[in-house]
């Protein structure tokens, strides 16, 4: 049986390393897609005011879409800094989704909240039965909706129909905004045609000094785990999303700092109720949506927009929410399983939508067959060690490479860590990353598919 | 070793060069730009001397005294701007004659130019002045679909009420989406009210009904004049944004004389006629209309319903009387309405 498994394991381990190799090169070239814009954005970032370009009577009002579950750490952080925003014309909706701690509580007392009863017509069905609305006293264009726990999704859709601007962003109540994030955005949407969202960069707030809504001092986390996520994030944020804007568009935009055209939402029915990741279903409806009905459009991401966001400290809470995110992309991504290598979606349909499929979804599944093919195969001698090596050098190696390749640009393209320490620390991280991080996120990955199927082939 | 390397080491050697290629053009690219940042600073800085000395001694402009390296609309017009904001007086009297002699050729040239930014500079160039020979240039840049390089070029088209802009303009709005539109609309708002006359003209002849409607809500940011504009088709129409547009036009310019027309409105098969009568029913404080708001609260449509509880809540007490009256035996639906106005803000 050995002898009959050997070419089998042999294959397999070439297999896995044809694939990673594959993966890499399209990494690569994401990397390289991304340095014109990488270069355009800090370019614009140099010029610093957009309002050399922008009239303030062409820069459209934005309505702020804050979703809040159980937020009272966070969520006065969050609004105060969207209210320091240089942007001149903003109207903030909170949503609160039924928390059971003190988040409304909060907000009454910092902001005066008021009963309102505001009349609009409700463009987008929604579960919640009611709602009560506040104003506040002290920032007339500051809005609180508290209404019955009906989920993120239920919450944004609330606030979609209560917003009469033409734009609206959503911004995660954990999340600080840089005072010219929403300008940014804005200027991005109005230099390019056709533009239904706009997505921002996301880093890790965890570890800085900030208060009252003001990031003071970026740095890095001296917590291992925060320490690799920020990494994640870099990684994520300056090529993954920068290299597919001119590969017709990213499939997934952070609902942490995104901005949206109100009517293209509205017109595909708004956030999916039962969508677990509902900003990466936002973002592949619009992208059917508008393939489907032949509408000119663009979805772009602007590098230059940043927005500090908290992640998890204990590898529990980091596991839920990478479980919730990849059960979202398979679930996003089963949704409009019509897009497959569909020529009628053009480059969503040919290069986005595949390179989710095959490497986003397949990825951690071929990964963890790796390890078990190559540990097998080595107990058999079926492979030797230079064969071991290359199948580690094409995953752990080129990820640390990968990852040191991208903090290196943020560092010199836009200054948001400042400190070498910071820089070195990154050097020091990727070691860790490839040695337990990496294995139990491709494990966790493949649990969520594995839950995902499972409860698709089993209703409870 | 390289001659006897793998097909896969190949690969991988190419991959990590190819990084490390990427890390050092990123490298070298903010190096460039900081120089040509600073060097930039510096040519902002003599020029913006050389204008203010052109201004406070009010020496004629010689262009052979401004330099090659000046001719730049990205340094000019950050220049104008703040001159504008400063308020300075003899700026505001020689802002023409300087744009005309510096920026306008400029501009002609980097209208047509392939690069983008190139066009957006142009098109804030333009603003500050064009004359009748410029107008092709701007209508090619209202016909950009990059918003910033439409949007700054009607600006110049609005400002300097060039005829054959305006329409370019728009047509342009017609084809935008409703964001687009409502920047565009912004844009009239400052506008001088010989605009608003131009506009009149193309919609006695405009036969497109987006564009008609639009010219409609354009018409309604100027002062109201002796219009001559005939609404009875438009009101009619069956293209619902022309008739909604038109209603408010009619309203915007006659005010009480249309409360009749606005009354029988109400019986109108289509809702959003229905909703809008109601509601500029209410601006225009018709109580002659109450008992007929009143109806329109037992109306099938919500949106029809919270318009006319709305209305009779501006009419005043006669309204809230009507408002009070309703009870959930007679219409449940009308009453929760009636109850959601009366208790709202």
């Amino acid at each position: 049986m050995l002898l009959e498994l050997s070419p089998f394991l042999y294959n397999t381990n070439l297999l896995i390393i044809w694939y990673f190799l594959l993966v890499n090169m399209c990494y690569v070239v994401l990397l390289i897609e991304s340095i014109p814009d990488v270069f355009i954005k800090f370019k614009e970032s140099e010029i610093g005011n957009i309002d050399l370009f922008v009239n303030s009577n062409l820069l459209p009002p934005i309505c702020i879409l804050i979703p809040a579950y159980n937020e009272e750490d966070v969520i006065i952080n969050t609004v105060q800094s969207v209210l320091k925003s240089n942007y001149p014309s903003l109207q903030i909706i909170i949503v609160n989704d039924g928390s059971s701690d003190s988040t409304v509580q909060l907000l009454h007392d910092k902001y005066e909240l008021t009963p309102s009863q505001p009349v609009f017509a409700p463009k987008i069905k929604t579960k919640a039965s009611f709602a009560d609305y506040f104003t506040s006293k002290i920032y007339p264009h500051l809005q609180v909706i508290d209404k019955e726990h009906s989920g993120k999704s239920d919450s944004l859709n609330i606030g979609i129909n209560s917003c009469s601007s033409p734009l609206f962003m959503t911004v995660d109540a954990d999340t600080l905004l840089e005072p010219d994030a929403i300008s940014k955005l804005a200027y991005s949407m109005l230099s390019q045609p056709h533009t239904i969202a706009e997505g921002g960069a996301i880093y890790v707030v965890n570890g800085c000094n900030y208060d009252d809504g003001v990031l003071f001092e970026p740095r890095m986390s001296i917590s291992p785990l925060v320490a690799i996520q920020t990494c994640e994030y870099l990684r994520a944020f300056v090529f993954g999303r920068t290299g597919w804007q001119r590969l017709r568009g990213p499939l997934i935009l952070s609902g942490a700092v995104t901005l949206l055209e109100r009517q293209a939402v509205i017109d595909i029915g708004g956030f999916t109720l039962d969508a677990p990741g509902e900003d990466m279903e936002v973002i592949v409806g619009l992208h059917d949506y508008m393939r489907k009905n032949k509408f000119p459009y663009r979805i772009g991401y602007n590098l230059s927009a940043s927005a500090w966001t908290h992640v998890p400290t204990d590898m529990n809470t980091l596991w839920s929410q990478r479980d919730r995110w990849h059960r979202g992309l398979i679930d996003s991504l089963m949704r409009h399983k019509h897009m497959f290598f569909n020529p009628s979606y053009g480059g969503t349909g040919l290069l986005s939508y595949p390179f989710q499929v095959l490497v986003e979804f397949l990825g951690p599944i071929v990964e963890l067959i790796g390890y078990i093919a190559v540990s097998l195969a080595m107990h058999y001698n079926v492979i030797n060690w230079q064969i071991a090596i290359l199948f580690f050098v094409v995953t752990w190696g080129f990820a640390s490479l990968m990852t040191l390749v991208t903090t290196l640009i943020v560092f010199i393209s836009f200054n948001n860590y400042k400190r070498f320490a910071d820089l070195f620390f990154v050097f020091f991280v990727v070691i860790f990353e490839s040695c337990g991080y990496r294995q139990i996120m491709a494990l966790c990955r493949c649990s969520a598919t594995a839950r995902y199927f499972l409860k698709k082939l089993i209703p409870v | 070793m390289l001659v006897k390397a793998s097909f896969l080491e190949i690969v991988i050697y190419i991959e990590i060069l190819l990084m490390i290629l990427v890390v050092l053009l990123i490298f070298g690219l903010k190096i460039y730009l900081n120089r040509k940042k600073k060097r930039d600073q510096r040519i902002l800085y003599e020029l913006e001397l050389y204008l203010s000395g052109l201004l406070h001694t009010k020496s004629p402009f010689e262009p052979k005294n401004f330099l090659n390296r000046w001719h730049r609309l990205d340094l000019l017009i950050p220049i104008f701007r703040k001159f504008s904001r400063e308020n300075i007086p003899e700026w505001t009297t020689e802002k023409h004659h300087f744009a005309k002699l510096m920026m306008l050729p400029l501009a002609k040239k980097q209208a047509v130019s392939r690069i983008k930014s190139h066009r957006v500079y142009a098109a804030m160039a333009f603003e500050y002045f064009m004359e009748e020979e410029d107008e092709p240039f701007v209508c090619e840049l209202i016909r950009d679909t990059t918003p910033l390089i439409h949007l700054h070029s009607s600006i110049a088209a609005v400002q300097f009420g060039s005829e054959r802009c305006l329409y370019e303009v728009v047509s342009s709005m017609t084809k935008s989406r409703r964001l687009g539109q409502s920047l565009y609309l912004n844009i009239f708002k400052t506008a001088d009210p010989r605009v608003g006359s131009i506009i009149e003209n193309f919609l006695k002849t405009e036969e497109n009904s987006y564009t008609a409607a639009l010219c409609y809500k354009i018409l309604m940011l100027f002062p109201v004049t002796n219009s001559t504009i005939d609404s009875s088709k438009a009101i009619v129409s069956e293209n619902i944004e022309l008739q909604l547009a038109a209603i408010r036009y009619e309203v915007y310019t006659k005010k009480q004389a249309t409360i009749p027309f606005l009354i029988g409105c109400l019986a109108d098969e289509r809702w959003e006629t229905r909703a809008l009568a109601c509601n500029l029913l209410g601006s225009l404080d018709a109580k002659d209309a109450a008992n007929h708001l009143g109806a329109a609260l037992h109306d099938p449509v919500w949106w029809v319903r919270i318009n006319a509880a709305r209305a009779l809540k501006e009419l005043g007490d006669q309204g809230i009387a009507i408002l009070e009256a309703q009870t959930p035996e007679k219409d449940l639906y009308a009453y929760e309405t009636a109850q959601y106005i009366l208790s709202s803000n």
